[in-house]
C-alpha cells in the first residue's frame, strides 16, 4: 500500500483524539465519583437509577412519617401515664373518706381534692400535640372533654402508612379511655367522689371504689396501646433503615465507579497515550532529513 | 538529422523535466491541502518523423484519483455528517431529561410524594399544606419547562434546517459555476486541475450537507446525485426548498425550473439535513408524545385520588392540577389547578367531611400514587414510567453515539484509502525530484556536448 503523508498524520490524529477521549471520560467518572452522568452512558442503568432514588426517597418518606407522627403519640403515652396516676390518687382520696373514723371537715377537705383532681385529669384529657388535641379522634381541633365531661371529639383514629402497605393507627382517643363508651366514665366516677365526699356518706363513698378502679384499668389499658404503636413504629423505623441501606448499596453498585479499576485503566491509559506520543514523533520524524 | 536536432531535443528534456520539477514543487507544496489530488507528470515521446528525432514531451499532468474510492468518500462522509449532527442534537435533548446533575423531574417528583407524607402525618399543619402546593406547583412547572424546551428546540431546529437548506443551495450554485469553468477551460484545451481539485471539497461539503453521488455522463458532463433527485447537471443546479406539512414535520422539495419540484423528505439519509429532519421529526417528537403521556397520565392519577378527598371547608371533588383533557400537549400546559391554586387549605387530605381536620387518610393514598402503577403508563408506577422516558432518550443518544462511532471509522478507512491514492508522499517527491534534477542535468551535459561539438565544426574545421 501506498502510504502518503496526510495518512500518517491521519491515523496519528485518530488514535491519539480516541485515547484522549476515553482519558476524558474516566477522569471525569473518577473526579464525580459516578459511572453514569447521562443517561446514554447506559440508559437501562440510568432507568434504574430513577427507581432507585424514588424508592429511597419513599423510604426517608416513610422514617419521616414516623418521627413526625411519634412525638404526638409519646405525649399520648405520657399524658395517659399522667391520668391513671389522678386515677391512683382518687383511689386514695376515696379509701381514706371511706374510713369511718374520719371527721366530716375532713371529708370535705378530700372532697376539694377530688374536685381539683377532676380538672387536673380534663387538663390533662385535653393536652394538645403536634396534630392538635391529641384525644379528639380526627377532631384535632375541638377539645376532647368538655367542661362536664361530655366526650366532643369522635373515634376516627389517624392512620398513616409506615412502610410499603403497612398502614397503622398511631392514635388513641379520649372516649376508650375516659368515657363510657370504654366501660366507665372516669369523670363521672370522680364527680361520684366528690358528691359523695360532700354529702359525708361513707358507704357511698366506698360505693365509688369500683368505678375508680374500673376507670385507671381502662386508662392503662389505653397507655399500653400507645406504648404498643411506639413498638410498632420503632420496628418499623428498623426495618426501613435496613432498606434505605440496602438501597444505598444497590445504587452505588450500579451508579459509583469502581475507584481501583478506573484508576488502574486510567494509569494503563496515560501509558498508552504516551507511547502513542512517542511513535508519533517517531513517524512523524521519518523523512525529516528528506530535503 | 543534425547537430542542432541535439540541441533541440536537449531543450525539449530540459523543459520536460523543468516541468516534472514545477509539479513536484506544486505536489510538495500541497501536501496539506485538503481536497488536493495529486498531480503526475505525463512524458511521452515525440513521434519521429522530419525533424523530429523522439525528443520527450510533456503531453500535460493527471490527477490521480480512483472513481470508485472518491463516491465511497463522498456517500459515507454524508452519513457520518448526518450521524454527528443526530448526536450533538441528541445531546442537547438529553441534557433536558439528564436527573444525574442538579435537581431534574424525578428528584421534583419524589418531593411532591414525600409531601403528601408530611400532609398525612400532620394534615391539619399549614405549613406541611402550603409545602404541599409549592411542590406541586415546582413539579408542573419543571413538566413544562421540560415540554416548553423541546417544543423550542424544535423550533429551532427549523431555522437550522433552513440555514442548512440555504447552504446547499449556494454549494450547489458552487458546484455548477465550478462545472461551467471547468467545462469552458477542457473546451480552450486547458486542464483545469486546480478546478477539478476546488469542485471535489466543495461537493465533499455540499455531502456533508446532503448525501450526494457523482458520475460523468455521455458528453463528459459531471452529474451530481441526491436523494432521489438529480441536483445539478453539468452547470445546471436544482434548489432545494423547505415546507411544513399540516402535521408540523418538515418537507424538503427539489424545485424545477418554476415548478414546485417534487418532494424528497423520505429518501434523505445522508448529510446534517437528513440529521436535523431526523431529529425534528422523529426523535423529537417521540420524546413529546412520552412526555405528554406521562404529564397527562400521571396528573389525572394525582387529581382522582386527590378528588376523593375532603379539604378544610368540607369539600370534595376537587383537582390538584390541570392537564388538559386529552394527552396532546399536556406537558406543555400543566399547572396547579384554579381548585386549589393558592388555597392550601383546600387540599383534601381527609377521606370524609366528618373526620377533619386531623385525617390524613388520602394523603396518605396520594403518597402511595407513588408505588402503585398509573393507569394509561403499561403498568408502571411514577418513578418506572420517568425512568422509562430517561431512559428512552439516553437509548436513542447512546444509539446516535454508536451509529457516529461506527460511521467515523468506516470513512476514515476510506479516508486513508483515498489518501493512499491521491494523496502526496513526500518520500516519493522527493525521488521525483533527484530523478528530474538527475535528468535535467543529463540533458544539459547532452546540450554541452553538443555545443563543443558544434563549436569544434564550426572553429576548428571551418578555419
Amino acid at each position: 500500500m501506498r502510504i502518503t503523508d496526510n495518512m500518517r498524520f491521519g491515523s496519528v490524529q485518530r488514535s491519539l483524539a480516541s485515547l484522549r477521549s476515553r482519558h476524558a471520560t474516566l477522569t471525569n467518572q473518577l473526579s464525580s465519583g459516578r459511572k453514569i452522568l447521562a443517561p446514554s452512558d447506559d440508559p437501562v442503568a440510568a432507568a434504574k437509577l430513577a427507581r432507585i432514588n424514588a424508592r429511597a426517597q419513599r423510604t426517608a418518606d416513610y422514617q419521616n412519617t414516623i418521627s413526625a407522627v411519634r412525638a404526638d403519640i409519646e405525649l399520648s403515652e405520657g399524658t395517659l401515664g399522667q391520668a391513671s396516676q389522678l386515677m391512683v390518687r382518687a383511689n386514695e382520696i376515696a379509701i381514706a373518706g371511706a374510713n369511718d373514723a374520719l371527721s366530716p371537715s375532713d371529708r370535705s377537705a378530700l372532697a376539694v381534692e377530688a374536685q381539683s383532681l377532676r380538672e387536673q385529669l380534663l387538663a390533662t384529657a385535653n393536652a394538645r400535640g403536634q396534630r392538635g388535641y391529641l384525644l379528639s379522634g380526627s377532631q384535632t381541633s375541638t377539645p376532647p372533654f368538655a367542661a362536664d365531661g361530655t366526650y366532643q371529639g369522635n373515634d376516627i383514629e389517624h392512620e398513616v402508612e409506615i412502610s410499603p402497605g403497612v398502614r397503622t393507627r398511631v392514635s388513641v382517643t379520649g372516649a376508650g379511655a375516659f368515657t363510657a363508651a370504654g366501660g366507665t366514665d372516669a369523670f363521672a366516677a370522680l364527680d361520684a367522689l366528690h358528691t359523695a365526699l360532700l354529702s359525708n356518706d361513707a358507704s357511698a363513698i366506698s360505693a365509688t371504689l369500683g368505678a375508680i378502679e374500673s376507670s385507671r384499668e381502662q386508662i392503662v389499658r389505653a397507655q399500653g396501646q400507645s406504648g404498643l404503636i411506639m413498638n410498632r413504629l420503632d420496628t418499623a423505623d428498623e426495618a426501613l433503615s435496613v432498606t434505605a441501606l440496602e438501597l444505598s448499596k444497590q445504587d452505588s453498585a450500579l451508579g459509583d465507579v469502581d475507584p481501583f479499576a478506573a484508576i488502574s485503566e486510567l494509569t494503563q491509559l496515560s501509558t498508552t497515550i504516551e507511547q502513542a506520543i512517542a511513535v508519533a514523533r517517531q513517524t512523524l520524524t521519518i523523512g525529516q532529513d528528506l530535503f | 538529422m543534425g547537430l542542432t536536432d541535439i540541441l533541440a531535443n536537449a531543450r525539449d528534456a530540459m523543459s520536460a523535466q523543468t516541468f516534472g520539477l514545477t509539479v513536484t514543487g506544486q505536489n510538495v507544496s500541497n501536501v496539506n491541502t485538503p481536497g488536493y489530488v495529486r498531480r503526475q507528470v505525463v512524458l511521452e515521446t515525440r513521434d519521429l518523423g522530419p525533424g523530429n528525432f523522439g525528443g520527450v514531451n510533456a503531453a500535460g499532468i493527471r490527477r490521480v484519483s480512483d472513481q470508485f474510492i472518491d463516491q465511497k468518500h463522498l456517500s459515507l462522509t454524508g452519513l457520518s455528517s448526518e450521524a454527528f449532527t443526530r448526536d450533538q442534537l441528541l445531546g442537547q435533548t438529553e441534557a433536558l431529561f439528564n436527573d444525574f446533575v442538579g435537581a431534574g423531574l424525578n428528584s421534583s417528583m419524589s418531593a411532591l410524594f414525600s409531601s403528601f407524607s408530611s400532609l398525612s402525618a400532620t394534615p391539619n399543619d399549614p405549613t406541611v399544606r402550603a409545602t404541599v402546593l409549592q411542590r406541586a406547583e415546582t413539579f408542573s412547572n419543571q413538566v413544562r419547562t421540560a415540554a416548553d424546551q423541546v417544543a423550542n428546540y424544535r423550533s429551532e431546529l427549523f431555522s437550522q434546517a433552513r440555514d442548512v437548506v440555504g447552504d446547499i443551495n449556494s454549494k450547489l450554485d458552487g458546484v455548477a459555476e465550478l462545472s461551467g469553468r471547468i467545462n469552458e477551460a477542457a473546451a480552450a484545451g486547458q486542464d483545469a486541475a486546480d478546478l477539478r481539485d476546488k469542485r471535489d471539497a466543495l461537493l465533499i461539503e455540499l455531502t456533508k450537507k446532503i448525501e450526494v453521488r457523482t458520475y460523468t455522463d455521455g458528453t463528459g458532463q459531471l452529474v451530481v446525485q441526491g436523494p432521489g433527485v438529480t441536483l445539478i447537471q453539468g452547470d445546471k443546479p436544482r434548489h432545494l426548498s423547505l415546507d411544513i406539512a399540516d402535521d408540523g414535520s418538515l418537507q424538503v422539495f427539489a424545485r424545477s425550473g418554476g415548478g414546485a419540484g417534487g418532494e424528497v423528505t423520505k429518501f434523505l439519509s445522508g448529510g446534517e439535513l437528513a440529521g436535523v429532519l431526523q431529529v425534528r421529526d422523529r426523535d423529537v417528537v417521540e420524546m413529546q408524545n412520552e412526555l405528554d403521556t406521562f404529564a397527562f397520565n400521571l396528573g389525572n392519577q394525582i387529581n382522582s385520588v386527590h378528588a376523593a378527598g375532603f379539604g378544610l371547608d368540607g369539600q370534595n371533588g376537587r383537582a390538584i392540577f390541570d392537564v388538559g383533557t386529552s394527552a396532546e400537549g399536556a406537558a406543555g400546559r400543566m399547572r396547579v389547578s384554579a381548585d386549589v391554586e393558592g388555597r392550601p387549605d383546600l387540599l383534601g387530605a381527609a377521606s370524609s367531611a366528618a373526620s377533619l381536620p386531623g385525617d390524613g387518610t388520602q394523603a396518605m393514598l396520594l403518597a402511595g400514587v407513588a408505588d402503585s402503577p398509573v393507569p394509561g403508563l403499561d403498568g408502571l408506577d411514577p418513578s418506572e414510567a420517568y425512568g422509562r422516558l430517561m431512559g428512552n432518550v439516553g437509548k436513542r443518544k447512546q444509539e446516535a453515539a454508536n451509529t457516529l462511532s461506527m460511521r467515523d471509522a468506516m470513512t476514515a478507512q476510506v479516508e486513508t484509502m483515498r489518501q493512499s491514492v491521491s494523496g502526496v508522499s513526500l518520500d516519493e517527491e522527493m525521488v521525483a525530484m533527484t530523478q528530474y534534477q538527475r535528468a535535467f542535468e543529463a540533458a544539459s551535459r547532452v546540450f554541452t556536448t553538443a555545443d563543443q561539438l558544434l563549436e569544434t565544426l564550426i572553429n576548428t574545421l571551418g578555419r
